[in-house]
C-alpha cells in the first residue's frame, strides 16, 4: 500500500518536472535502464563477481562460524573464550574495517570476501550458538536416559532441534553479505554491482544508479525467497 | 504383593541447590523410601516440595547433597535406559515422525530395527495411522500417550512419571489412566507417579507417600489396597472414600 503510493508520487513528481532528473529519474527511464542491465555484458561484468564473492565469502563464514557456535554451546570452557571476542566485535562497525581491509587485501576480491567476512562470521558465532543452546533440557535429559553419548545427544537432539532457527539465521546474515558485499565495492574495485552504481554516479547516470539499486534489492530479496523455499522443503515438522 | 528386596531404595537423600543470590534452597531435607518390584507408588505433596527432584535422582540426572540411591542393589551413578522417564512437560521429539520417537530407545541400544514391536507400541497407543506424522499433528492426550511408549518400549525395570497428565483434560485424563493402568498391568513394572491429583494417586497406586515442604520430607504414606484391576468405577466405592479421606486429612494442604 505504502509502496503503491510512493510509486505514485514519485510518477507525480518526474511527470510534473518538480525535481531535475539528475536527481530523480523518472520511473520510465529507471525501468529502461533496469531492463538495459539484464545485458550479457552486465551479467558478466558485474553480476557474476558479485554473486561469487558472496557466495564465496558466505559459506566460508558458515563454514568457520558453525562449528564455533556449536562448540561454544556445548562446552563452557570454549564459550568463555570465544563468547567475549564475538560480543565485542559486534560494536565495530564493519565500514570502519573497510579501510583497513584494503590495506591488507588490495581492492580485488580478497578484500571483498574479507569484509564480508568480518561482517558475517563474528555476530553468526553467537547466532548458532543460541541456536544450539536452546534445546529444551527435557529432549536432551530423555537423550540421556536412553544412554545417549554427549556427541550423540548433539548429532541425534541438538542439532535437529536447531536446524530450523539455524537456516533462519543463515537467511538472515545472507542478507547481511549482501550489504557488506555492496559496501565493499562501493569503496573500491574494477567490477561488481556496487562498483557500477558508482560507477553510474560518477558519470552522473542517475536512472542507473537506481536501476543498480533496484537490483541489489532485487537480488537480496530473490536470496531471501530461496532460503524460505529449501527451508519449508527441508523442514516440514515445524 | 511379593515381599523381595526392594528395587529402588533412597537412603537417607538430601538435595541442595544453589538458588538467586547464592541462597542455599533444600529441596529435600532427609527422605528414606523404598520401593519393591512390581510395586506403583504415588508421590503427592504441595508445589515445591521437591517431588520432581526426588525422580531426577531417582533417574540419575542429578546427584544427592547427600545419602544414598540403591537401584537393584546397586548405587545409581547416572542415567540409564533401565529406570525409564516420562516428563510432565511433552518432551517430543518434533522433527521425528510418531514412528521415529516411539522407536528412538531402540536405535540407541541395538541397531536392528524391530519393526514388530514398534507396530505393537503404535498399536496400543492408538497412534497407527498416525504414525508417519510429525508430533505437531498431535493433541495433548496422544503426545502423552507416545512418550508412554518411548519410555516403555526399551522394557525399563521402573517407570518414573512426573504429572504426566498434569496438562490434559478431565476426559482425556481419564483415558491416559486407563492406559497407564492398562500398560502397567501388562508389564507388571515397577511405577512411581508424581500428581497433583490425589483420586488420580489413590486409584492408580499401591501405596502414596505424601510429602511436605521447607524442606521435602516424608508426611506419611498409606496402602491402597483397592481390587485390581483398577477401574473409574471404584471411585464411587466407601473404600475409595476412605483412603482419599486419609489422604486429605494428613496432606497439609
Ligand atoms: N535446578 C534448580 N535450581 C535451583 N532450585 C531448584 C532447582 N530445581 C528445583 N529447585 C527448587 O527445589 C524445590 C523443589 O523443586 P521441585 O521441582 O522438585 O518441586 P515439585 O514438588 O516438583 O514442585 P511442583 O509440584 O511445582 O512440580 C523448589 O523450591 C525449587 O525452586
Ligand atoms: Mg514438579
Amino acid at each position: 500500500m505504502t509502496a503503491i503510493v510512493l510509486l505514485f508520487v514519485w510518477v507525480l513528481i518526474s511527470f510534473l518536472g518538480l525535481v531535475d532528473p539528475i536527481f530523480l529519474p523518472s520511473p520510465y527511464e529507471t525501468l529502461k535502464s533496469f531492463f538495459r542491465l539484464l545485458s550479457l555484458q552486465f551479467i558478466q561484468e558485474n553480476l557474476v563477481p558479485s554473486t561469487i564473492r558472496v557466495l564465496f565469502a558466505f559459506l566460508l563464514s558458515v563454514v568457520i562460524a558453525f562449528p564455533l557456535g556449536l562448540l561454544s554451546s556445548q562446552n563452557a570452557f570454549i564459550r568463555k573464550m570465544i563468547l567475549p571476542i564475538c560480543s565485542f566485535t559486534r560494536y565495530l562497525p564493519v565500514a570502519a574495517f573497510v579501510p583497513l581491509c584494503i590495506l591488507w587485501f588490495g581492492i580485488d576480491d580478497a578484500q571483498k570476501v574479507a569484509v564480508i567476512m568480518l561482517g558475517v562470521t563474528f555476530p553468526l558465532v553467537l547466532l548458532i550458538g543460541a541456536d544450539t543452546a536452546s534445546v529444551p533440557a527435557e529432549l536432551i535429559e530423555t537423550g540421556r536416559t536412553f544412554g545417549l553419548t554427549k556427541a550423540q545427544i548433539v548429532r541425534r537432539i541438538v542439532l535437529p532441534w536447531a536446524m530450523p532457527t539455524i537456516w533462519e539465521d543463515l537467511r538472515i546474515s545472507a542478507g547481511w553479505a549482501w550489504s557488506y558485499l555492496i559496501l565493499a565495492e562501493l569503496v573500491a574495485g574494477n567490477s561488481g554491482i556496487g562498483y557500477f552504481v558508482v560507477q553510474s554516479q560518477r558519470y552522473l547516470e542517475t536512472a542507473n544508479v537506481f536501476a543498480g539499486i533496484l537490483f541489489i534489492g532485487l537480488l537480496g530479496l530473490f536470496t531471501d525467497l530461496v532460503f524460505r523455499v529449501i527451508g519449508s522443503r527441508l523442514f516440514r515438522w515445524v | 504383593m511379593t515381599m523381595e528386596l526392594p528395587l529402588l531404595e533412597f537412603k537417607n537423600i538430601s538435595k541442595e541447590f544453589v538458588g538467586s543470590g547464592n541462597r542455599q534452597i533444600v529441596a529435600i531435607g532427609d527422605i528414606s523410601l523404598s520401593i519393591r518390584q512390581g510395586e506403583f507408588v504415588s508421590i503427592v505433596g504441595p508445589s515445591g516440595c521437591g517431588k520432581t527432584t526426588l525422580l531426577r535422582l531417582a533417574a540419575g540426572l542429578d546427584t544427592p547433597s547427600s545419602g544414598r540411591i540403591l537401584f537393584d542393589g546397586e548405587p545409581v551413578i547416572g542415567p540409564s535406559p533401565e529406570r525409564g522417564l516420562v516428563f510432565q512437560a511433552y518432551a517430543a521429539f518434533p522433527w521425528l515422525t510418531v514412528r521415529e520417537n516411539i522407536a528412538f530407545g531402540l536405535t540407541v541400544a541395538n541397531s536392528v530395527r524391530n519393526d514388530e514391536l514398534i507396530n505393537l507400541w503404535l498399536q496400543k497407543t492408538g497412534l497407527t495411522e498416525f504414525a508417519n506424522h510429525y508430533p505437531k499433528a498431535l493433541s495433548g492426550g496422544m503426545r502423552q500417550r507416545m512418550a508412554l511408549a518411548r519410555t516403555m518400549i526399551v522394557a525399563p525395570k521402573i517407570v518414573f512419571l512426573d504429572e504426566p497428565m498434569g496438562a490434559l483434560d478431565q476426559r482425556t485424563r481419564e483415558k491416559m489412566q486407563l492406559f497407564l493402568l492398562q500398560v502397567v498391568w501388562e508389564t507388571n513394572i515397577t511405577a512411581v507417579l508424581v500428581t497433583h491429583d490425589i483420586r488420580e494417586a489413590v486409584l492408580l497406586s499401591d501405596r502414596i507417600i505424601m510429602l511436605g515442604a521447607r524442606p521435602g520430607r516424608i508426611v506419611g504414606e498409606i496402602e491402597s489396597n483397592l481390587a485390581k484391576p483398577r477401574s473409574h468405577h471404584q471411585l464411587a466405592t466407601p473404600e475409595f472414600e476412605s483412603i482419599y479421606n486419609q489422604v486429605i486429612s494428613i496432606l497439609p494442604e
